[in-house]
């Protein structure tokens, strides 16, 4: 993937204006979560991460945000939405019912379980669970299709996108109190917003990001 | 920073915070459950917050219940989206029925201020039209009141907010100026601006309720664009900075963290008090009258769970209406690719 923000890094505005102190400890609490799930079983946690890669697959070259941990901590602390879909069992009932559901479907349609099938494999299942065509009794009334938008990718995209690392990727400014911002016409940058490299200004763009902090 | 907000009540012990300054506290007056007092208010938002203000002000012993914590934005507030849900009611709601409801976790606010804690902030006014619209534009119902009367409280409500605001508004019968200058535009807002001009169509700054220059110790928005997920400069001019401090200086109680119910009433049919829960126990505050003002989702929710033998159906609800027909905050948004740079996430919305 091209990197449309070289060089920038949201976290090197850590000790700036644009960070206030509880944002610091909140945005510390997420860098630091832990890698071990404190929700999801052994075998859930295989199959959670397996479709983690293939909803939000990730570049090689820069460590990985931690989505299925970012997911199971939500799970962990119950942190519920407010709203739940009438088709749809409480939130963790709904993971768990949903992840062993696809294992079943992946073990009678592919013969192994999720993680283990390919990736094209993977993805025909996914698409399948999205338009609705799954229907193993493993699914128990819960409609797969509603459980792909509103509670699996949709947790997965949120944890995804609460990450630092996924800023960097968009150029999105981050936290920005009590500092806020002060150019807010087109093509107007502040100085310590993320620079975007139009094609052969890569290092043009890499010189002021390095300069947000 | 003080014990957590969403754990232990802050307004208790003759005292409330003063979210206008870091660890700060005012004094509040404070009512006994058995204690008459004239109203007992559900909720402490946009309407409850308003209400409790202008009850205290006439005199009136007022106390105001919210179910959700009184925050310190200046300490509280982080510039984080996932964090800032703590400002939603996010207790399970069911969606259900032929074409259910989408809401989104922040369709409604649990915290003194209500929703206006991360309400957008625009602020504007009902056309004369809108009070007749089953007269004048054939749907809906008439209201019950005049345009004028309803435009002579958005004026107090627009002094009461600092709402900055356009000198000139395109539409409608001329009004006063807003009091406090309008904002700058975002990029986002000037590619609007500059379809309508394409379009031959009038345009204008919206009127928002955070402040475009220093009052009292609140400095102007900065600008920052998380103001859906809670201002943590107190530039907004949401209850929780602006009528529930007023409320509370001028001998309102509010209690935090304290979840009404069920609503009373005697054999007469009016109301005693209500049953709220604080500190982990039920209690009963004794009052003549009783507002409910807790959201369209927890309002009918509250009066059809207060159901006696006198009111089978709920409370306030002869007309069989309670709870039907829900509105909810609705959202429009649009989204496009355009030549220039436009940083949305900067500015107000
Ligand atoms: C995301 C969003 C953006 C919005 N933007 C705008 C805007 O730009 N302009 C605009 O004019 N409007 C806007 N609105 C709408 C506006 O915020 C609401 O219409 C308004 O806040 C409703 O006021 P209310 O007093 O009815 O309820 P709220 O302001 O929601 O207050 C209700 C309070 O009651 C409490 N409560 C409920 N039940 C109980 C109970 N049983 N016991 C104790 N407490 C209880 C809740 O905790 C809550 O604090 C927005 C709303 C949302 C959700």
């Amino acid at each position: 993937m091209r990197d449309r923000y070289p060089g920038y890094d949201v976290l090197d505005k850590r000790h700036t204006p644009s960070w206030n102190e509880v944002t610091r400890r909140v945005i510390d609490q997420r860098l630091s979560i832990s890698r071990e799930p404190n929700f999801f079983s052994e075998d859930e946690w295989l199959t959670l991460n397996a479709i983690c890669d293939r909803i939000v697959p990730q570049p090689k070259d820069r460590p990985p945000i931690p989505v299925a941990a970012l997911v199971d901590d939500k799970m962990a602390k119950d942190r519920t939405d407010g709203y739940r879909h009438y088709r749809l069992p409480k939130m963790q009932d709904a993971w768990r019912r949903g992840l062993s559901a696809l294992d079943r479907e992946a073990q009678t349609r592919h013969g192994g379980r999720f993680h283990t099938i390919s990736v094209a494999e993977q993805d025909t299942l996914l698409l399948q669970m999205q338009k609705g065509s799954l229907d193993n009794p493993a699914w128990d009334g819960m409609p797969c299709t509603v459980f792909f938008s509103e509670r699996m990718a949709h947790d997965i995209v949120a944890a995804y996108y609460a990450h630092p690392t996924a800023w960097n990727e968009i150029g999105f400014g981050g936290p920005a109190s009590p500092r806020g911002y002060v150019r807010m016409s087109f093509d107007k940058r502040d100085p310590w917003e993320a620079a975007e490299a139009k094609p052969g200004g890569e290092d043009e763009a890499r010189r002021r990001n390095r300069d947000v902090g | 920073m003080s014990a957590d907000a969403a754990q232990e009540p802050r307004g208790k012990n003759g005292r409330a915070p003063d979210p206008l300054r870091v660890g700060g506290w005012m004094p509040m007056r404070e009512y006994a459950d058995d204690e008459h007092v004239d109203f007992a208010i559900v909720g402490t938002g946009a309407g409850g917050g308003t209400l409790a203000c202008k009850l205290a002000e006439y005199g009136f012993s007022t106390v105001a219940f919210d179910a959700g914590p009184w925050w310190r934005p200046l300490e509280e507030f982080a510039s984080d989206e996932d964090h800032q849900q703590k400002l939603y009611w996010t207790d399970e709601r069911i969606c259900d029925g032929d074409n259910p409801l989408q809401l989104g976790s922040n369709n409604s606010g649990k915290a003194v201020g209500g929703s206006m804690v991360h309400f957008a902030m625009v602020s504007l006014r009902f056309r004369p039209e809108w009070f007749k619209a089953r007269t004048k534009l054939g749907y809906a119902v008439d209201w019950p009141l005049d345009w004028r009367e309803m435009w002579h409280y958005y004026r107090e409500v627009e002094q009461a907010l600092s709402i900055s605001g356009p000198v000139n508004y395109p539409w409608g019968p001329p009004r006063p100026r807003y009091p406090y200058r309008a904002h700058e535009l975002n990029a986002a807002g000037l590619v609007l601006a500059r379809g309508c001009e394409a379009l031959g169509l009038k345009w204008t700054p919206t009127p928002l309720a955070t402040l475009s220059a220093p009052r009292g110790i609140a400095h102007p928005c900065v600008y920052r664009g998380f103001c859906t997920i809670g201002c943590s400069t107190n530039a907004k001019q949401s209850a929780l900075i602006t009528w529930i401090p007023r409320a509370v200086r001028a001998g309102a109680e509010v209690r935090d963290l304290a979840m009404v119910g069920r609503i009373e009433t005697d054999t007469t049919r009016l109301c005693t008090g209500v049953h709220y829960m604080r500190e982990g126990q039920w209690r009963f505050q004794k009052a003549r009258n009783v507002v409910v003002a807790g959201y369209a989702i927890e309002t009918p929710r509250l009066l059809l769970i207060s159901s006696n033998n006198w009111f089978p159906d709920g409370l306030a609800n002869s007309s069989g209406l309670v709870g039907r027909n829900l509105m909810v905050q609705t959202n429009q948004a649009v989204w496009g690719k355009f030549d220039e740079e436009i940083r949305w996430y900067k500015g107000p919305p």
